[in-house]
């Protein structure tokens, strides 16, 4: 066989392969919006489940999903700024750093289930949380830090030594250097990455099944005391999230319309990720726009 | 120039006795004797010994890599930053040997004021550019902030052009207005030297022309000293000029000296090697 | 000596400013939030290799056992008295599902890679790229979802027996980790120098012998790594898997019939046994060895990219 020949096959070879990923993928995403997006409506997304009869919605479990994304980035966001800045600005090439770099690479190649049976152990059992948001979101913090922190490093490091030089050449100190001029021009990198990190949170299950539970008591939506046990704003109730509840009902589920309701659930996970990942190109893009950088 | 030297100075503290430095000339504010700076091995300042009078430009020519910038920011001691730099000999600013003990290095840099040769905008708008200094040391009320920003937007010469967009991003401006930006930003912390690292020299003859300009007005209430590789505005701007060539001074005088008749044969060739 | 004292009283250099202390205080307080980061890793790792030990120290599992017995029932002794804990298995499971996955996924995914590099950069770049990311962020469950709803009764109509099984986790952990993969390997791809392209074509080569020859050989290490990281994400994938496998702790005979793998039988556990007893962990035996396999992962990654950078 010639080159030339073997180079024709082996290039209809590729077009085969992409034909085949793209089907795949297409397939997939299709398969979900095609069966899911008819299950939405108005009340799919705002009524709690039913457990022995059909039309039950997942309104709880998005609420939840959302909350415990919240209480997360509030959780995580600080601990990464700070980690993300001492390592960008501070650390020295050092063995202590070089430790604690590979603890963190470590930390963030761990499967997700492993992070959820520490915060089983630690904050459910050991800090006496119980299956609860609060439990949930540190798990998914842990899980999601070493992901943060690269991300601040990053944009931080993508700021040019001048801007430093700058700052300090008018008596700036290092940390008022870091804080009131570099930390402000690395903020859409770090806007962006917090926002694509926060489509990772909502559809993570693994880590949650052990740590926010499988349940959702009764909440009452008009009850906004963070302290009152039927409030949905307080962190020490079990919530079950919208990915843990596809896993649920697609393995215990005994409602008649299960099928349907995971279609709709998978249908509106997928647009919520859609959304963060549209939203953080579009808020990154806006921000870089808005200081005027091209 | 010569009779704003000979002036005695008005310093800040004039009741300082300077005792470790005897040489001290009166005149000039800021002075160097035998400073050397050191990049690990590499002997980047060799024993300068340069003062500078007040009110007035000093010039420091010299090829590249002979060590201009070096010397320059070891003024406002930027280069502690660089772990492997090295300083020895003296800097004294106003009597005040910039080395001692007890110096607050940033109070040193707030009145030691630095523009480097590529614009370095904050990714802030105008008026925060030039209010950042300020409002860090404390001043807040806006109509405050507002008077210092267009004061010293007024002597870089940059208030007429971006009077009606203070609150635009600053990198929306040209090159040239982003150098005088950043002019203005280091006069809004009030120094009273200025240190200015080939300022024009990415730069368009407009703005160079504009820069050249300001220097002359700032000479009247600054120290200037300017780091540039062009010849005629060394020869515009400056009153003293200073030749370095492999980290040391071959020559220092008077500008109209240097450059018509210099001492040495090596500072001839380099000017009108620039010049021809 | 004192008009020393006096210039350092007088002179404005001398002023003392907050900035040294705002200074310190901000870096140990950065320093804090790296050290609290990695505590908490050492916190993990200590806590699972405790655990997991405990198995073979305080309830004295036998290590043999635990890597060569196939049958898992830690609440009985043996005639020896020691627990019964053959995770031979799960770890069979675990491995199989991993390896078979990285054989389908890795062609696929370089081969896309090349596609979107050499043979049409534009809509690579254009289309497909953009796409890959977003599917990189789909969460695992919605692929368990599929796999349940589509692959597993799929199979089932095809080949005896339910349908789940190695061979359905294998086609949901494949195309799940499949974005991942071809996302990394187009990086490797494209920091080949375009120089290096050039010169083998100008030397007469056809595309594809400068594809094999220069550009999947200087990419090499990094398409490594893209694989391996997506074996590290297949094996420790839990929901998706725990979904379509079927979760019978025997080894199986076929491709096609229930088994299990460490994360799905971690997944079913650890909720119904208690803190502390030989069942719990033995459990915690079992996510030590997810721990450990995703440290040899990390591991290898980390010597594939020093001998990259070499
Ligand atoms: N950060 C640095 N580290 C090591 N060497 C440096 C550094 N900066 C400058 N140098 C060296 O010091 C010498 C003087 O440089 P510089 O002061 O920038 O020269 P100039 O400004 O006159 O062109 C050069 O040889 C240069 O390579
Ligand atoms: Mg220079």
């Amino acid at each position: 066989m010639s080159a030339k020949t073997k180079d024709r096959l082996a290039t209809a070879g590729l077009y085969v392969i992409v034909g085949i990923i793209i089907t795949v993928l297409a397939g997939l995403l299709g398969f979900v919006f095609v069966k899911g997006i008819p299950q939405l409506s108005w009340q799919f997304i705002t009524t709690p489940p039913q457990i022995f009869k059909e039309g039950g919605g997942v309104g709880p479990q998005l609420f939840n999903s959302f909350y415990l994304l919240v209480l997360t980035l509030m959780i995580a966001v600080p601990i990464a700024i700070g980690a993300g800045i001492y390592l960008a600005e501070y650390a020295r090439d050092h063995w202590i750093i070089r430790c604690i770099r590979v603890l963190i690479e470590v930390l963030s190649s761990l499967p997700s289930i492993v992070v959820g049976l520490f915060g089983f152990l630690f904050f459910v059992l050991y800090m006496g949380w119980g299956f609860s948001i609060l439990s949930g979101a540190f798990a998914l913090s842990l899980f999601n830090l070493p992901l943060l922190v690269r991300v601040v490093e990053q944009s931080i490091c993508n700021i040019p030594k001048s801007q430093r030089e700058a700052g300090w050449a008018l008596g700036f100190s290092k940390w008022e250097t870091i804080t009131t001029i570099i930390l402000p021009a690395a903020l859409p990198g770090i806007v962006t990455g917090v926002i694509l990190a926060s489509g990772r949170v909502f559809g993570e299950a693994a880590a949650l099944i052990y740590t926010a539970g499988m349940s959702t008591p009764i909440i009452d939506f008009t009850n906004w005391n963070p302290l009152s046990p039927t409030s949905p704003l307080n962190p020490f109730r079990p919530a079950e999230t919208l990915a843990v509840h596809i896993w649920k009902i697609n393995g215990e589920g005994i409602m008649p319309d299960a099928a349907a309701i995971s279609d709709g659930a998978a249908a509106l996970l997928i647009i919520s990720i859609l959304f963060f990942n549209f939203t953080s190109r579009f808020i990154g893009n806006w921000m870089f726009k808005k200081m005027g950088a091209n | 120039m010569q009779s704003v030297a000979l002036q005695p100075v008005k310093m800040k503290t004039n009741r300082i006795k300077v005792v470790d430095s005897p040489d001290f000339p009166r005149s000039s504010v800021l002075q160097t004797t035998d400073l050397s700076v050191y990049y690990g091995e590499h002997c980047a300042v060799n024993e300068v010994s340069l003062s500078f009078p007040k009110q007035s430009v000093t010039a420091l020519i010299g090829p590249s890599g002979c060590g201009k910038s070096t010397f320059l920011r070891s003024i406002n001691r930027m280069n502690d930053d660089i772990d492997s730099c090295r300083t020895e000999g003296k800097i004294y600013y106003e009597g005040v040997d910039l080395h001692s003990l007890n110096v607050n290095v940033h109070e040193i840099r707030k009145q030691i004021g630095m523009v480097f040769q590529r614009p370095v905008p904050f990714a802030k708008s105008i008026f925060k550019n030039v209010a950042a200094g300020p409002m860090r040391y404390g001043v807040k009320d806006k109509r405050e902030l507002l008077g210092i920003v267009e004061e010293n937007l007024k002597k870089a010469a940059l208030w007429e052009e971006v009077k009606d967009q203070l609150h635009t991003s600053a990198l929306r401006l040209s090159g040239g207005q982003q150098q005088r930006l950043c002019i203005a930003r280091a006069l809004a912390m009030q120094p009273s030297v200025l240190l200015l690292d080939e300022p024009a020299s990415a730069l368009d003859p407009v703005s160079t022309a504009k820069i050249e300009e300001l220097i002359s007005q700032l000479k009247k209430d600054y120290t200037i000293v300017i780091v540039t590789h062009n010849m005629q505005q060394a020869a515009r701007v400056s009153d003293e000029v200073a030749y370095f060539y492999m980290g040391r001074v071959i020559e220092h005088g008077p500008t109209e000296q240097i450059f018509n008749h210099p001492h040495h044969e090596q500072t001839a060739h380099y000017i009108n090697g620039r010049i021809g | 000596m004192m008009a020393k004292t006096i210039k350092e009283i007088e002179h404005t250099l001398y002023r003392k400013n907050s900035k040294m202390r705002t200074e310190r205080f901000g870096k140990s307080l950065t320093f804090l939030a790296v050290v609290l980061t990695a505590a908490i890793t050492a916190a993990i790792l200590f806590l699972v290799f405790s655990k997991g030990l405990s198995t073979f120290i305080m309830n004295d599992g036998s290590v043999k056992d635990f890597f060569t017995g196939t049958t898992w029932n830690p609440a009985e002794v043996n005639s020896l008295g020691k627990p019964i804990i053959g995770a031979l298995p799960f770890i069979v499971g675990s491995l199989a599902i991993t390896g078979i996955s990285a054989l389908i996924a890795g062609p696929l995914a370089i081969g896309a890679a090349i596609f979107m590099s050499e043979i049409a950069p534009n809509a690579g770049k254009r289309i497909m790229q953009p796409v890959i990311e977003l599917l990189v962020g789909i969460p695992s469950v919605v692929y368990g979802f599929i796999g349940l709803s589509v692959v597993v009764p799929f199979l089932r109509d095809l080949f005896p027996g339910s349908g789940f099984g190695i061979a359905a986790g294998t086609i949901v952990l494949s195309v799940m980790i499949l974005p991942t993969v071809t996302s990394l390997a187009l990086d490797a791809i494209q920091s080949v120098p375009r120089s290096l392209r050039e010169a083998s074509l100008a030397l007469g080569s056809t595309r594809w012998q400068m594809i094999c020859k220069v550009v999947l050989k200087t990419a090499k290490p990094g398409l490594l790594m893209a694989i391996i990281f997506g074996m590290a994400r297949a094996f420790g994938e839990a929901l998706a898997v725990q979904m379509v496998i079927g979760n019978a702790s025997v080894i199986p005979h076929s491709l096609f019939e229930p088994a299990s793998t460490i994360t799905s039988i971690l997944t079913m556990g650890m909720g119904y046994t208690v803190m502390g007893q030989v069942e719990n962990n033995a459990l915690w035996s079992l996510a030590l060895i997810l721990l450990l396999m995703s440290l040899f992962f990390t591991i290898i990654v980390r010597m594939i990219g020093k001998g990259k950078s070499a």
